[in-house]
Formats: structure tokens, sequence, C-alpha cells
């Protein structure tokens, strides 16, 4: 009885353990397999896998900017943004996720703000005061070039100053006008009397409006390319949350909510959820009379 | 309080640090060690708030695992705060970081903050490795026969990983994205077999 017994689990254990061979073996067999498949599908210049490779390549070292994207949803949050749409631009920012696939528009775009903003001021400067040094010379007819070149875009040539008025505060390190700190500006500060109208930079549609003890009364409207306008400390708010906005169209008016010295525009543009200086963006950006 | 734990660290552990650390090249990882640092210190304090003792702590590629000692039995709502413990710590330095931010900004501040808060919230997805997971599988076995909840919540914890997987590749290939999620997705589904190994021993 016992060596029955033991019999059948001597069977069993080999009959496993035969199985468990079986499965080794096919395993194998479909490694061998794939691997002889891509040692003579990589030989083939025209063959499915360059694409495939390069594309693995662009994903895999496609630089994105973790730091950037984890410390602007704590600034935006410490700032009283709202939760759910900072968080829509984090999941964007670590996952770098494009709307639109025409990667070059985007590269035009960047062109200008990512040149230094010396070069442009000094450039534009120049041309105005007509006194063309050889050395900016092939500068400014590269600028030229490229501005021709993004006013044919549809993007940048409808792109409006918001309000018409002197930039008090830049971007960037200032001393704080009311805690008297030296802090981080994230924007621009355009005067102008309370009540005037606030143009809407580009085309685009309202991402949020909301109002906190910092910025007051602010608007947000999501452009192209990923890029971002914000408007703060404003009397009036003109349009709704997903309302569909023209370029130059009144967003806003002028006011002296949240902590403010006096009645201004507050604004700011973020590319890809990061806030960039605004200036340059002025400066190609028309005047709507 | 005398801490006689046992620390087992698994070689993929250090092959992770080590992985993370080599691509890092905006000094994250620190960061973001320091906030898992506190996480689990959470859920130490809660354990021993709750009179239990931690026999090891163990290391592995798939993340942290306390493991208290066989014989201390918490409530059920104990053990619900000890899980909850974790999430917590980090959402509660995350808005203690915003309300220091708001006087001193600073960069690395406000990477902390979004660190520790999106950690918390990754910990509350309903997978089996997260805290969230280990919550979903209390919830479970109080409705259901002990080996039935496991095994809904082994399939719960695997579908929910593989939804991340496809959304991943569907949102890399279409959108031009990175392969962040899918990357994640896969170390999900690796802790979810771990976990489904770990109960047939």
């Amino acid at each position: 009885m016992r060596y029955d017994k033991r019999k059948k689990k001597y069977k069993k254990n080999n009959t496993k353990q035969e199985s468990k061979d079986k499965k080794r073996f096919l395993q194998l067999l479909i490694c061998l397999f794939i691997a002889a498949f891509v040692f003579v599908g990589k030989g083939e210049k025209n063959g499915v896998f360059h694409p495939v490779i390069s594309r693995v390549n662009d994903l895999l070292f496609e630089t994105t900017d973790f730091r950037g994207a984890f410390s602007n949803a704590g600034k935006s949050l410490s700032e009283g943004e709202p939760f759910v749409e900072t968080f829509g631009v984090f999941i964007d920012g670590v996952l770098g996720t494009e709307e639109d696939s025409n990667q070059d528009e985007e590269k035009v775009l960047n062109d200008i703000p990512e040149d230094e903003t010396n070069k442009t001021q000094e450039s534009e400067l120049k041309l105005q005061n007509s006194t063309l040094d050889e050395q900016n010379e092939d500068v400014v007819d590269e600028l030229i070039e490229d501005e021709q070149e993004e006013a044919s875009e549809d993007v940048l040539a409808e792109c409006v100053v918001p309000v018409v008025g002197p930039i008090t505060s830049g971007f960037g390190k200032r001393i704080h006008p009311i805690s008297g700190e030296w802090t981080d500006h994230n924007g621009v500060d355009i005067v102008a009397e309370e009540n005037e109208v606030i143009l809407s930079f580009a085309d685009g549609i309202v991402d949020y409006i909301g109002e906190s003890p910092v910025y007051g009364k602010y608007i947000q409207i999501k452009h192209d390319n990923h890029i971002q306008t914000f408007y703060a400390h404003c009397h009036t708010l003109l349009a709704g949350k997903g309302d569909i906005i023209e370029s130059g169209e009144v967003i806003a008016t002028v006011g002296k909510t949240g902590e403010v010295t006096g009645p201004h525009l507050h604004f700011e543009v973020k590319q890809d959820g990061q806030r960039v200086d605004p200036e340059p963006y002025l400066n190609i950006a028309k005047y709507e009379v | 309080m005398k801490c006689d734990c046992q620390w087992e660290v698994s070689a993929s552990f250090y092959a992770l640090i080590s992985v993370l650390l080599f691509f890092d090249e905006q000094n994250i990882v620190p960061w973001a060690l320091l906030a898992c640092l506190l996480h689990e210190m959470g859920h130490l304090t809660a354990i021993y708030t709750f009179g239990g003792k931690v026999s090891a702590i163990r290391l592995s590629l798939v993340g942290a695992e306390i493991i208290p000692i066989r014989n201390t039995l918490f409530s059920y709502a104990e053990e619900i705060l000890i899980i909850l413990a974790g999430p917590l710590t980090n959402i509660a330095v995350f808005v203690c970081g915003l309300a220091f931010s708001r006087q001193f900004p600073n960069e690395n501040l406000h990477l902390f903050c979004g660190l520790n808060l999106m950690l918390g919230l990754f910990n509350l997805l309903p997978v089996a490795s997260l805290d969230g997971g280990r919550l979903l599988r209390m919830t479970i076995a109080k409705c259901f026969h002990i080996v039935i909840a496991e095994k809904i919540y082994e399939s719960i914890s695997m579908v929910f990983a593989s939804l991340l997987l496809f959304g991943g590749i569907f949102l890399a290939v279409t959108q031009h994205g990175n392969i962040t999620l899918v990357i994640m997705a896969v170390w999900l589904l690796i802790a979810c077999k771990q976990y489904n190994l770990l109960n047939y021993i």
C-alpha cells in the first residue's frame, strides 16, 4: 500500500518536472527565435526596424523636466491655484504629452524666448537707432528672418498686447513691494488705470478663473503649443471657464484685487506649465487699438 | 523604544537606487528618497503608537515593507490608521511646506512639496504593494471569505496596473509622450507578481 502511494507520488513529481522542463524548453526556443529575427531584421537598412529604433531612442532620451514639473506643482499650489488644473499640468509635464504633433511650430515659437532677452532688446534698440555694427548685422538678420517666419505662423501673427502701459516690475528676482524681501516675480506688472480692458494675448480657451488672496481675481487662458497666459489682480472677470477666446478679445478689466500697491495687470506666460519671461512675448505682439 | 528589528536589503534594491541616481541629472532622487523615508517613518510611528513591534524591514525592488511581529493583533481601525499614516505624513509635509513657502519661497522647497504630494497620492492607488492596495485588501477581506478575497484583490491589482500600462503605451504612442508611465506600470505589475508569489509560499 505504502509502496503504491510512493510510486504515485514519484510519478506525479516526475510529470511535474517534465512539464516544467517542457515549459523551459519552449521559452528557450521562443527567445532564440526572437533573437534570430532581430539579428536578421536589423541588417536590413530599409526594414521596419530603424524607424522603431529611432522612435524608441526619442522616447528614452527625450529630456523631460521632472524637477520643473514637481516644483511648478508645489509653486502653483502654494499660490492658491486650483488643484485639478495644477495636477493636469503636472501630469502633462511629467509625461511630456503634446497636443500638436507638429513639433516644428513649437521649435519656432520657442526660439525667441530662449534667445537671451538681452540680445533681442539690444538688437531692437540698435534697429531703432539705426547704428548697426557688422557684428550685430548677422544677429539682426537672423531675428528678422525668425520674425518673418513666425509672422507666417498663425499663432504668433495673432498675438496682442493685453494692456498698453509701462512695465513697472519685470520677471525674475526682485524686492517684493509689500514684504520688502527678495522674491521671484513670476510675470510682469503692467500699470494701467482701474477698469481698463484687458485683451487676450492670443486665441485660446479659458483654463480657469478664480480668486485668491495673493492674486485677487485671476484668469488663465490656454493657447496652442502648450502656452498659457495668466492675468491677475483683475477688477472684473468677463469670461468663464471653457469659453473660447479670440486673440484681442476682452477678458477682464484692470483692478487692484489681491496683494497690490496700485491698480495693474500681473501678466504671466507659462510654457509647458513653467513660467517664462513674458517680455519677449510682449515685444513681438502687436498693439490693438 | 528599543528597535531590534532586522534589516533585509535585496540586491535589486541597490540596483534600483543605482539606476535612479545614475539617470538623475536634476538632483531630484535625494529629495524623493527623503520623502519616502518620511512616509515609512509615518507607518512606523503609527505601529509603535498602537503598541506593535516591528520584526523586520525589507527593502527590495518593489519598495519598502514593514513586517510587524507575528503575534501583534491590531483592530480594524488601528490597521487602517497604520496604513493611512504613510500617505498622510506625506500630505501633511506637503501642507506645511505650502504654508512655509508662502513666506520663504524656495525652488527646492517647492520641489519637495510637489514630491510629497505626488508620493502621497500615488500610494493611494489600489495596486498590490501600495498603501491603497492594502486598504483595498482589508475592505475586501471584511466582505468575503479570505481565499476568495485574496483572489479578487490580486485580480483588481493586476487589472488596474495593466490599465495604467496600456494607458501609458497609448499616451506615449499617440501623444508623443515619454515612457515614464509605462515604466511605472511595469514596476507595479512586478510588485503584483511578487505579492502573488509570496502568497503561495
